[in-house]
């Protein structure tokens, strides 16, 4: 017993514990809940228990409490342990040694994932209800959660794999982070990354799922850990190269999710990115990766263009934090006449038709509407008749006819088209080892993709010596390293007929004596040139920020107090890097205004909230209140007073039945309202912009005072959706305390606008598309970042902004039906565009700054 | 003369530098902007190597923390007294019992276990802890053998 009671002991060397607990076969707290009336009498209760409670059979601690009702326990304990001295003392038999055990891992964090395979702070993010029950959650999972089929960190661990390569603590350690494990051309990329990195590396590999090449990753690097939640996971994982990670590398932009664990293990990467912006969803997933990552690479300036709204809604130093490393070199080989002919006749047999004297023209790739396979297929029906002696071949998986939102228009057009028939033009094949072979034996690549990267395909291609037809504007091999390449051809984007032209202007393939294409010409290092990439711009960085700045709001972590020291480390993060994503405090949203030359940003100012003096009289104002959603609407007209000193309340709804229960509400809450009915267009503003041009407020002095509501829901995230609203409406609008002191700022007569300052520098994300159809309508150049805007589209304005604002669309303008887009519409632009309304009145927009406000 | 190495310059929240000086400072230094006033001296230097910990020569060559800009003659004693003694630590203290300046001769910051022992410093270190902390330096980091 005495060398359990030193390993006790050694366990909790740094904790203050060790002095009340000695011994861990006694817990004094477990005690005095246990006898409070033994504590009543004051007496020492280790001396007690020593003395005569363990004689009386009392209770020393929780283990003996659950021993004596779970015959099991030791059983499960031992399934539980993983620290070597205790797994060793237990299989031994050795006396006490579970009781030790328990009592350990009941402790808590961190010594619970150190000797276990439980966690109790991985237990309550898993199951935060367990937070309110009455029992210790290692209590909870032992008596119920194991036999209710809980997780625990063994299902954590069960993803941790042992690599091939042992760990050498004299090597540097990277990561690098792969979304899968399969044999896809991401993950792919990522395991040559892997392979040269172990060369001089020890390397970890992170994946969010397993797949083909699992083993092959295990067998280039000493660990493999997946997990669909790294952030969460990582923590957990038990392995000494972690903690020698100094860098990762995260391949693809589907490795977003690994941004928050590295941001909160300060392990500095970078990015590679094959994706264009544009099938980037959610956006978010480019946001994170621009915002954290020390280095993005991009494998070409066409992909980087795509991501240029991006980067520059975040304020990304594009010539600073990004560089283009093309995955492979383009080289235009050659095939010999022997391997020509039989891979001649190996696709004649499997088209089952004869290729004498014809071209072959090869398209490949997963048909879908990305790779253009409905492209293809019309190319081919435009040649058909004119030119029989241009063959198609399509090679690739997913036709589907089965799949309605390609696979069946496909499978029509393919049928029309004469598709796989003996006197047809066009034959499709399923992805297979001859893939090689229908590259050698075409003469031209059809790259019909709307949107491709780089694609394999075209540099294998090459290779064996065939040409390529492509798309501008659709890949990679619009940059200037490509696109001199002889042998690549482009044509107008989309255009079928001039891909067709350029198909038919392709010579033959002429076959050599010798073939240059067994050489591997087209691989780079990439990850020698990635990491020294990384490492120059790492040591070149001139700024930091340091410290939580004023607003405490979330990004990648979460509100909770847990998360605290690592909210600030992803603001410190976005700082120091001088990206744009949470305003570090009032005084910086001023200097960027002041810095700002725009026309609109020359009329914003920002304010600390204050509630208005109670005796001030009240300016005569009216209120719209937009309600789609009805059941807060009670509640709201209770909460806030200022809605009893309006002058006027609109409500508009979309239908009668709406209409008939906000009249109840108002009358039942002792207040007035008109009530328009309208159709469910244009969310909430709409139909405030609808007031002002035939509607009640059409005849509105120009400074008559307007504040708009709406009673909006997000059903995704409904509690954050309440406290976001309640937040702006309390700014605007004060309580039923007190109202704010936006009312006031609004009277004055060179104010347009007041909104709510959000800690959030919201930038214009999906609107972007639309600017260039408004900008016209200005006085003046739109600015790269909006700065400020009445986020939420709930502000004060004044009538004459209003009629502005619809000036600017007109009375004809097409307002699209419901459903619309989570962003980017007009509507959306329009919430942007009020500090521009009130500017073009020569009016200010004000924003109230209430920093003790709750935001999320 | 210059301190050998990179030149940190950490500035204070009431650092009052417009945009123009910012961008002057950021020629001649790494700028540290502390949006918050750290507990003690020590405390932000120890967020500032850790901060700073990719910067090319950080942990190369001798440290010198100073709370003002030091004189010139100031620099060539401080400097001829590390290259003298690379395993010197010497600190002078202000009134609140602060840092205000702190010599670590190059062993000390080139030892292995120099980044570690930063690293495991409360983050939150306190004037009156400062003496513990730079005698636990002493005793782990000044690896000088002793005669008996």
């Amino acid at each position: 017993m005495t060398r359990l009671k030193n390993l006790w002991a050694s366990f909790l060397a740094d904790n203050d514990l060790a002095d009340t607990r000695p011994d861990f076969r006694f817990d004094p707290d477990f005690y005095a809940a246990q006898y409070p009336d033994l504590y009543a009498t004051g007496l020492h209760a280790a001396e007690h228990y020593w003395t005569h409670g363990r004689a009386e059979g009392r209770l020393g601690n929780l283990y003996q409490r659950v021993a004596a009702t779970k015959a099991d326990i030791d059983a499960r304990i031992a399934a539980l342990v993983v620290d070597p001295s205790l797994s060793e003392k237990i299989a031994r038999g050795e006396d006490g040694a579970c009781e030790l055990a328990f009592e350990l891992i009941a402790l808590g964090s961190p010594l619970d994932g150190q000797v276990s395979d439980f966690s109790q702070d991985y237990y309550l993010t898993l199951y935060p209800d367990l937070t309110k029950a009455d029992m210790p959650p290692f209590l909870h999972f032992m008596l119920h959660g194991l036999s209710e089929g809980r997780r625990s960190l063994k299902d954590v661990r069960a993803n941790q794999h042992e690599g091939a390569l042992p760990f050498d603590p004299a090597k540097p350690t990277c990561m690098i982070c792969v979304h899968e494990c399969s044999r896809s051309g991401a993950p792919i990329v990522g395991l040559d990354l892997v392979r040269k990195a172990s060369l001089d590396h020890n390397v970890v590999v992170a994946g969010l799922r397993g797949g083909a090449l699992q083993e092959q990753f295990i067998e280039a690097s000493c660990l493999v850990l997946l997990s669909e939640d790294p952030a969460e996971d990582m923590p957990y994982f038990q392995h000494p190269a972690l903690q020698a990670i100094s860098f990762a590398i995260l391949n693809s932009v589907e490795c977003y999710r690994f941004t928050k664990a590295l941001v909160g293990m300060g392990i500095p990467f970078t990015s590679y990115l094959h994706e264009y912006s544009d099938y980037i969803l959610p956006p978010y997933k480019a946001n994170f990766m621009a915002l954290y990552s020390d280095l993005l690479i991009f494998s070409s300036d066409a992909v980087r263009n795509s991501w240029a709204h991006i980067l520059e809604d975040l304020d990304f130093d594009v010539a600073r934090d990004s560089r283009i490393i093309a995955q492979r070199h383009l080289v235009l080989g050659t095939v010999t006449a022997r391997a020509h002919r039989a891979a001649r006749d190996r696709l004649a047999r499997l088209i089952g038709r004869d290729l004498d004297g014809k071209r072959v023209v090869v398209g490949a790739g997963h048909a879908q509407w990305r790779k253009g396979t409905d492209l293809f297929v019309m190319t081919a029906q435009v040649l058909r008749k004119t030119d029989p002696d241009t063959v198609f071949v399509w090679i690739g998986d997913g036709l589907n006819h089965e799949d309605i939102y390609f696979g069946t228009w496909l499978d029509k057009h393919m049928r029309e088209a004469g598709a796989n028939t003996p006197d047809g033009n066009l034959h499709f094949l399923p992805a297979g080892e001859y893939y090689q072979d229908v590259l050698r034996a075409s003469d031209v690549l059809f790259l019909s993709s709307r949107l491709d990267p780089l694609p394999n395909v075209v540099f294998d291609a090459m290779q064996v010596g065939s040409s390529v037809v492509r798309f501008r504007g659709a890949s990679g091999f619009d940059d200037k390293t490509y696109s001199s390449q002889p042998g690549l051809h482009d044509v107008a984007y989309g255009d079928i007929h001039a891909a067709a032209r350029a198909l038919q202007d392709i010579a033959p393939k002429r076959p050599a004596g010798k073939s240059r294409a067994d050489a591997d010409l087209t691989a780079p290092d990439l990850f020698a040139l990635i990491s020294k990439a990384l490492h120059a711009r790492l040591s070149q960085q001139r700024y930091f920020a340091i410290g939580p700045g004023d607003y405490d709001v979330p990004v990648l972590f979460g509100t909770t107090q847990k998360d605290a020291a690592n909210r600030v480390r992803e603001r410190e993060k976005i700082w120091s890097y001088e990206r744009r994503r949470v305003w570090k405090s009032q005084a910086a949203v001023r200097a960027n205004i002041a810095a700002s030359e725009n026309w609109i940003h020359r009329g914003m100012q920002i304010e600390t909230y204050a509630p208005r003096a109670p005796d001030r009289p009240v300016p005569p104002f009216s209120m719209h209140i937009h309600a789609f959603y009805t059941d807060d609407l009670r509640h709201d007209l209770g909460k806030y007073s200022l809605y009893r000193q309006a002058e006027r309340i609109l409500v508009t709804t979309d239908t009668s039945q709406k209409a008939d229960e906000i009249s109840a509400i108002f009358e039942n809450v002792g207040l007035a309202a008109d009530i328009l009915i309208g159709s469910n267009t244009g969310r909430d503003i709409l139909p405030f912009l609808n007031l002002f041009r035939e509607g009640p407020a059409a005849n509105d002095p120009k400074d008559a005072i307007w504040c708009h509501v709406h009673q909006k829901k997000s059903g995704a995230s409904a509690l954050a959706g309440d406290v976001w609203r309640e937040f702006l409406m309390t700014i605007l609008l004060g309580d039923d305390a007190q109202t704010s002191c936006a009312l006031d700022r609004i009277a004055e007569p060179d104010t347009g606008l007041v909104g709510a300052f959000d800690p959030y520098a919201i930038s214009w994300a999906g609107s972007r598309r639309l600017l260039q159809g408004i900008e016209p309508q200005l006085p003046g150049p739109l600015p790269k970042h909006p700065i400020l805007f009445p986020i939420g589209n709930m502000f004060w304005t004044k009538a004459g902004v209003v009629t502005r604002m619809n000036a600017l669309f007109g009375p004809d303008y097409p307002w699209p039906n419901e459903p619309i887009a989570n962003d980017g519409t007009v509507f959306h632009l329009i919430e942007r565009l009020w500090p521009a309304a009130a500017a073009m009145c020569e009016l200010q927009s004000v924003f109230l700054d209430k920093p003790d406000q709750k935001r999320t | 003369m210059a301190w050998p190495g990179p030149h940190f310059l950490l500035l204070m929240p009431d650092h009052g530098l417009d945009r123009a000086e910012l961008a002057e400072a950021r020629a001649r230094f790494v700028l540290f902007e502390f949006l918050t006033p750290p507990a003690s001296p020590l405390s932000a230097l120890r967020q500032v190597l850790i901060t700073g910990s990719h910067i090319s020569d950080l942990f190369t060559g001798p440290l010198l923390f100073s709370d003002a800009a030091p004189a010139r003659l100031d620099l060539e004693q401080q400097l001829r007294a590390v290259t003298s003694d690379p395993f010197l630590v010497a600190d002078r203290r202000g009134a609140d019992s602060g840092l205000t300046r702190l010599l670590l001769g190059q062993n000390i910051v080139i030892n292995p276990l120099f980044a570690t022992f930063i690293r495991n410093l409360a983050p939150t270190l306190e004037n009156e802890f400062i003496d513990g902390a730079l005698d636990a330096l002493q005793e782990h980091l000044v690896w000088k053998e002793t005669a008996t």
